[in-house]
């Protein structure tokens, strides 16, 4: 398998997020990975302290030319997520446009993060660039919920909202959508969370239709740091190689797992995804849980 | 394995060499990689072509503190390789010296660029000095002839740190074991190499 996937994502020398969340499980899977690291920090910025460097829109401007003069600008998938800068998020834009006229097949597979749980933790200016440049180009997206209703302006109270929301997102752009969490009730219980996905599907005969499911996920009871970039990763991978059945694409890894110990408070370093340590389950997942046709 | 790795080394955005060569092996291997970039191009410089950004002595330091700063600076190895800046390599020096009072079985491995002419692959004469279990120390060297390829590849060198790394945590007391299982190219060859060179004890 020949698949080449541009990431421009956050470097940390320690850990799991960003380009260090995502590369190694696409490697993994066969998958080419070219990585533009936007920023190099010593590690994530949930620990006590964090120190390091950003990269400039015009410093990836720089690192993309140097692509494009040995006309190696050829990629089959973008993928982004966590950005602060405007200007950069912009110069992200302008590159996939670019490449995508050298490859208009190219799948940009975009996490726009902006927040959750009620509140953005992005500036707030970033809110209008994804919304009326990013998403638009955007071919899957992986909001949650708080993302999907601030890109809309749309409030999701049931799981009718969801899918007019997700329709809404469709209508911006992006033919896969998948809203990864929310605070809907689970049928299954509190320890579940409730997740989308929405596929719009252009039929042999030349019109469209939207496969829609909804997963119940079940809680781990800690907070981990990176699972959205792998996410998104594994999406990527998975709808690579089943790419017209949503449901199957909705796999998560077990990668995550508690170190700390009964009773005792895990610190961001305990916390970090074992990443090496899940290599058989990011080859071979198996299905922990079922969607739903809805 | 609970076995952590400091890489200081070259991230390229596309290619295979310095951190990008290094890293995935390690990981496929099971190692922990921290991995701090020395430099960021677009790729290596045997293109026509290459863009990117170094990284200072200071934003090395830097770097180190963030780690350090939370408690987390205890490795059990430090891979470096190819730079071309004095000062950033005194920064590595005194970054390791503070690891290894941090961790005094910290191994410190650092691969020198051999020039090699046009088509050669390497030829190392590589010695290992081990302590038996009576308190004697003895030299194993060996000796390894290396079939050439008849192109010219760019990583290797690191590609063979990394491993050399990763064999020898595995087979401490054996360097013949470490050096042959060294020739591989991809993941399966990674974590189940042939032997496909065989080196003779001298």
């Amino acid at each position: 398998m020949e698949c080449r996937v541009l990431s421009i994502q956050s470097h940390v020398v320690r850990g799991y997020v960003g380009n260090k969340s995502a590369s190694f499980p696409l490697q993994v899977l066969g998958f080419e990975v070219d990585s533009i690291n936007s920023v190099q920090f010593s590690n994530h910025t949930g620990y006590s302290h964090w120190k390091g460097q950003v990269l400039t829109a015009d410093e990836l401007h720089v690192l993309y030319e140097g692509i494009k003069l040995n006309n190696v600008n050829h990629y089959d998938y973008v993928l982004t997520g966590y950005t602060r800068d405007t200007s950069f998020l912009e110069m992200v834009v302008d590159i996939v446009q670019e490449l995508k006229r050298a490859n208009p097949n190219l799948v940009y597979v975009c996490d726009p993060v902006l927040g959750d749980h009620g509140s953005m933790y992005v500036p707030q200016n970033l809110h209008p660039v994804y919304k009326n440049k990013v998403v638009p180009v955007a071919d899957i997206i992986t909001p949650n919920q708080f993302e999907a209703e601030l890109l809309t302006g749309k409030n999701i109270s049931t799981e009718k909202d969801a899918v007019e929301v997700m329709d809404l997102l469709h209508k911006m752009g992006p033919d896969t959508v998948v809203i990864t969490s929310s605070d809907l009730p689970p049928r299954l219980g509190d320890r579940f969370l409730v997740s989308f996905g929405s596929k719009r599907i252009l039929m042999p005969d030349g019109t469209r239709t939207t496969q829609r499911i909804r997963i119940e996920v079940p809680k781990v009871d800690a907070v981990f740091v990176g699972t959205g970039d792998l996410f998104a990763a594994m999406l990527l991978a998975w709808t690579h190689h089943y790419p017209t059945d949503l449901k199957v694409q909705h796999i998560l890894n077990q990668c995550v797992r508690n170190m700390a110990g009964p009773g005792r408070r895990p610190s961001p370093a305990q916390l970090e995804l074992r990443m090496v340590q899940s290599k058989a389950d990011i080859e071979d997942p198996t299905i922990v849980m079922e969607a739903t046709v809805i | 394995m609970d076995c952590r790795v400091l890489s200081v080394q070259s991230h390229v955005v596309r290619g295979y060499v310095g951190n990008k060569s290094a890293s995935f092996p390690l990981q496929v291997l099971g190692f922990e990689v921290d991995t701090i970039n020395s430099v960021q191009f677009s790729n290596h410089t045997g293109y026509e072509h290459w863009k990117g950004q170094v990284l200072t002595a200071d934003e090395l330091h830097v770097l180190y503190e963030g780690i350090k700063l939370n408690n987390v600076n205890q490795y059990d190895y430090v891979l470096t390789g190819y730079t071309r800046d004095d000062s950033f390599l005194d920064m590595v020096v005194d970054i390791v010296q503070e690891l290894k009072r941090a961790n005094p079985n910290l191994v410190y491995g650092m691969y020198i660029l051999k020039r090699c002419s046009q088509w050669c692959v390497s030829v190392y004469r590589p010695f290992y000095r081990i302590v038996t279990a009576d308190g004697t120390m003895v030299t194993q060297q060996i000796r390894m002839d290396i079939p050439r390829v008849d192109a010219v590849f760019v990583g290797t060198g690191d590609l063979f740190a990394a491993m050399l790394l990763a064999w020898t945590h595995l087979h401490p007391d054996n360097l013949k074991v470490n050096l042959e299982l060294r020739m591989v190219q991809s993941k399966a060859d990674i974590e189940d190499p042939a032997i496909v060179v065989n080196a003779v004890v001298l």
